[in-house]
């Protein structure tokens, strides 16, 4: 039994992690094929090769032949630079508009910080819990309220136009640069804020008193004492931001700009739309390069000695005091009314008045049932490979001094979920295979699992070495300290990392789309066609129901993890790897804890 | 305890896998009694012609029709490419004569001449005078605007590019729409592929956004977010059906209208061939095309149906028709995207 389970369990995670490079080495290979588009490509390059070379005809050909092959060539090399250029501008698009949306959240981020962190004021619990709006709200509804909310006729512009008698709805900035940037900034700020505050609220006190004692003036402290140490922690969730609006679709896809679009549209568009496979592959390619370039530099940057202080006395938090203060505070927390919880709110105030005619339809209940099932089907398989590697990591690197192990829970932030469906479609389409559910379960599964082990480990980590030694000399088989030892001790953490990963998996509309499986819709999939026929009620009931489960589970995952203490929370173990950054060892909090625990 | 976490999660994936599988075997199951179709959005939801249609055809035959929505038009052909050596379709839905030469180049369907096609359907709707594609509905592109917006409405191309429409017009992405790619081919009509990269320079400050396709183009555009909208002459009809009085305008442009046919395809190698060209049939009978009008929000194909009591807000057809160089319309649609990614 023990057996039968260790060898299904160990099949699945090596097979799901071949899953995963095969899908994405078939997203890149397009790139370097001459699978050029199976019948529309775009014909621009072909075209005009075949113009060159239909224009020679008829004169004399000997003659021409030499012009024509060059004049090909030219042509062919012509079309080749401007691809690049086409390539480099969409780049330059998707790496701007992920930079401005990371300074529109830095800029809420770091003042919500302060005051969850340091002040104590009415609404402090409420603008915490935002901290997990950016995982548990999926980007598709933030889309959609904004839409609802900001759109030239939403509530907002028609309330400020009956309140001024203005004729023209007086913001415009949705359908712009700006609506792309304010909706990422305002969706994931609550990241900056969360790491921020976290590191701020263990500040240590000493450097601050000493300061204070040698006459420094509080702003004084804040340059050169506090922001220095939070320095890491700010970086660690920018970086997470960039990455996220770097990679951000359904926010762009919906917006449809005229003009710009992000990498992640293009690559859709290509591979959806165009069929221009050799393109997709060629954006996907830069795609993925670009994100893990920031990934891994970032990783080798921050290996210069950063600590995290955990643990330590620190200062608690006073009353909001002073009136820039208050100014400070009133300003934030406006712009977080406006720009996040309104628009929310507007969805399910839309929505509730839907509910009970979108459960009598059939397509809805359906879609709801596929979406238990895959959620299901690809939060266990997360969970079983966490597991495995959690224990592979355990024995291989019992310390967590590997970079491996460091650098493996940020992997799928440099590889879209546009860019394993494009390399999912791409064996499908060679194999003649049709999608079908499992492989929507499977792929969603690929790209979840690491989040789930950054969970499993951090379980795995607490239970002392001593246990496990002990339990390695007394049994006679090693499966007995798996499944006696380390699987009862970590199940708190399965289960929550379970409900996590179902709730990533129920708000995934990227995947369903690019997939594009016939006769299969997800609840989200099923609000994004609904959003898209701009039929809004039906729209907002069904992302109601989206967004209450999906509060419903990590709420669920939360609380679990919440018995453990703070440290097994997913966004800020994740956030900690980034801080981190792969240093070898250097996590005090975790000495501090094994000395206390093993007496080393 | 022990194994017993493990085995549940195990458990769990394997019931999910089996229960997502299963339900497609079921679907497969009764294969020989069904027809799949692939239509795009607008003809397969709720409100399009789609679920009428198949009702009607399954109480009249007693096959099952398999509607399934792929997205925007592109996308039904683009699916139906990527499938196909082992086509799941038999029926495509909602390409267009825009679309009509991608849709020949990639040597995916079978012509077919519907029974009484000859007889019912007029041959200037034909794509190349054949039945590649079978037409079922048509109408002329024509924006749609807002008379109670209380701006000056716009009398051709060139007055969309002025200023006071600055963020007032709707359009659709001519990657992924077929009005998108007809719009486009308007303008490819009146500027010519010289002219056309200066007129969308020019237009592009009065694009409130380019739509993936036209449900949600038009949707905005009934919400209230633009008072221009590229749409078909007959699009006020369903507003005044709908009881919402005749404010929304189709205007009539000096400069001529291109018009757009769609047809519905029948896929080589078509899993259920007998029971897709008996849908064929029905599609052009004029029982079917009786629905056409008040769902598609077009004219039916079929020549003998009369027109519902709504179609009479509905001006005449444009004088002026334009005829667009198709071999143009490709190298079009790129400059416009690249002008509009200047």
């Amino acid at each position: 039994m023990k057996q039968f389970a260790a060898f299904c369990g160990t099949a699945v995670a090596v097979l799901l992690v071949l899953f995963f490079c095969v899908t994405a080495v078939s997203a890149f290979a397009p790139a370097f094929s001459g699978d050029s588009g199976t019948a529309f490509g775009t014909s621009s390059s072909m075209g005009a090769a075949s113009v060159a070379t239909g224009s020679a005809v008829g004169s004399d050909e000997s003659a021409d032949a030499a012009v024509k092959v060059a004049a090909s060539d030219t042509q062919k090399s012509d079309a080749f630079w401007r691809r690049i250029d086409k390539i480099k501008n969409i780049l330059f698009f998707t790496i701007k508009q992920a930079f401005f949306s990371t300074v529109v959240a830095l800029i809420i981020g770091l003042p919500a910080a302060f005051f969850v962190a340091c002040r104590k004021f009415p609404g402090r619990r409420f603008l915490a819990s935002l901290s997990s709006v950016s995982l548990c709200i999926p980007p598709l509804l933030i889309a959609l309220g904004y839409v609802i909310f900001f759109g030239m006729n939403g509530v907002f512009n028609r309330t400020v136009m009956a309140l001024t008698g203005a004729k023209e709805p007086p913001f415009t900035f949705l359908y712009s640069f700006a609506g792309i940037i304010i909706a990422h900034g305002f969706y994931n700020f609550p990241i900056i804020m969360r790491t921020v505050s976290d590191t701020w609220r263990n500040l240590p006190e000493d450097e601050y008193n000493a300061a204070v004692l040698s006459g420094a003036s509080k702003f004084r402290i804040f340059r050169t004492v506090t922001l220095f140490q939070l320095a890491p922690s700010i970086a660690g969730g920018s970086v997470i931001v960039f990455l996220y609006s770097f990679f951000s679709f359904v926010i762009v896809l919906l917006f449809g700009q005229a003009g710009g679009s992000t990498m992640e549209v293009e690559v859709y568009q290509a591979a959806k739309n165009t069929l221009d496979f050799k393109y997709a592959g060629q954006l996907a390619l830069t795609e993925t390069t670009a994100a893990s370039l920031f990934v891994v530099g970032y990783v080798l940057l921050g290996k210069k000695g950063r600590r995290t202080h955990a643990g330590v006395s620190s200062l608690p938090p006073v009353r909001v005091h002073g009136a820039a203060e208050y100014a400070l505070l009133a300003v934030i927390g406006g712009a977080i009314l406006l720009f996040l919880v309104l628009p929310l709110a507007a969805i399910v105030f839309t929505g509730a008045g839907e509910l009970i005619k979108l459960f009598s339809q059939r397509s809805f209940s359906t879609a709801l049932l596929n979406t238990v099932a895959t959620s299901l089907g690809s939060a266990s398989l997360c969970v079983v490979t966490a597991f495995f590697f959690a224990c592979v990591a355990r024995r291989a690197d019992p310390y967590g001094k590997s970079v491996v192990f460091r650098i493996v829970p940020l992997l799928p932030m440099a590889v879209s979920s546009i860019v394993i469906g494009f390399g999912l479609t791409n064996v499908m389409r060679r194999f003649h295979i049709a999608g079908t559910p499992v492989m929507l379960v499977i792929t969603q599964a690929a790209l979840t699992w690491p989040l789930a082990f950054q969970q499993v480990r951090g379980a795995m980590e607490r239970i002392p070495m001593t246990v496990t030694d002990v339990a390695s000399l007394l049994s006679p088989s090693r499966l007995d300290v798996i499944f006696r030892v380390q699987l009862p001790q970590t199940r708190r953490a399965l289960f929550s990392a379970f409900a996590f990963c179902a709730a990533i998996s129920a708000g995934d509309s990227n995947l369903p789309l690019i997939l594009g499986i016939p006769r299969f819709e997800t609840l989200s999939l099923y609000t994004y066609r609904l959003a898209g026929a701009y039929r809004f009620a039906a729209a907002c009931g069904s992302g109601t129901v989206l967004i209450i489960s999906s509060m419903v589970l990590f709420a669920f995952s939360d609380k679990l993890a919440g018995r453990h203490g703070a440290e097994t929370r997913m966004v800020r173990g994740f956030v900690r790897s980034f801080v981190r950054g792969g240093v070898r060892g250097a996590d005090k909090a975790r000495k501090v804890w094994r000395s206390k625990h093993m007496g080393r | 305890m022990k194994a017993r976490l493990l085995t549940i999660f195990l458990l769990f994936s394997v019931i999910s896998v089996v229960f997502a599988g299963g339900r497609r075997e079921s679907a497969k199951k009764n294969a020989s009694n069904e027809v799949v179709i692939y239509a795009h959005d607008s003809f397969a939801s709720e409100w399009g012609a789609g679920p009428a249609l198949c009702e009607a055809f399954e109480k009249k035959t007693g096959i099952k029709v398999n509607l399934i929505s792929v997205g925007d038009a592109v996308q039904v052909l683009s699916n139906a490419i990527l499938e196909k050596d082992a086509p799941v379709a038999d029926i495509l839905i909602g390409l267009d004569n825009n679309l009509y030469p991608k849709v020949k180049a990639a040597d995916i369907l079978e012509a077919y001449k519907p029974v009484d096609g000859d007889k019912v359907i007029d041959k200037t709707l034909l794509m190349e005078d054949g039945w590649l594609l079978v037409p079922y509905d048509w109408s002329s592109f024509a924006m749609i605007f807002d008379s109670e917006s209380g701006i000056e409405a716009p009398a051709c191309l060139e007055d969309l590019t002025k200023d006071i429409y600055r963020k007032k017009i709707i359009l659709m992405d001519p990657r992924t729409s077929t009005p998108g790619l007809g719009f486009a081919a308007w303008t490819l009509a009146v500027y010519g592929k010289d002219g056309i990269a200066d007129y969308w320079r020019s237009l592009k400050a009065n694009i409130l956004t380019m739509a993936s396709g036209w449900s949600t183009g038009y949707g905005l555009f009934t919400e209230g977010e633009a008072p221009l909208v590229i749409s078909y002459t007959t699009s006020p009809a369903y507003h005044v059906a709908y009881g919402e009085g005749d404010k929304f305008k189709a205007l009539e442009f000096t400069d001529g209208h291109t018009y757009q046919t769609e047809g519905a395809g029948l896929m080589k190698n078509a899993p259920n061939k007998d029971n897709a060209k008996k849908f064929l049939d029905f599609l052009i009978s004029a029982e079917a095309q009786e629905i056409v009008p008040e769902t598609q929000w077009m004219y039916p194909a079929n020549n003998s149906v009369e027109l519902p009591e709504s179609f009479k807000a509905v001006s005449a057809v444009p004088a002026k028709v334009l005829t667009v160089d198709m071999d143009e319309l490709d190298k079009a649609v790129e400059i416009i995207l690249a002008v509009l990614a200047e």
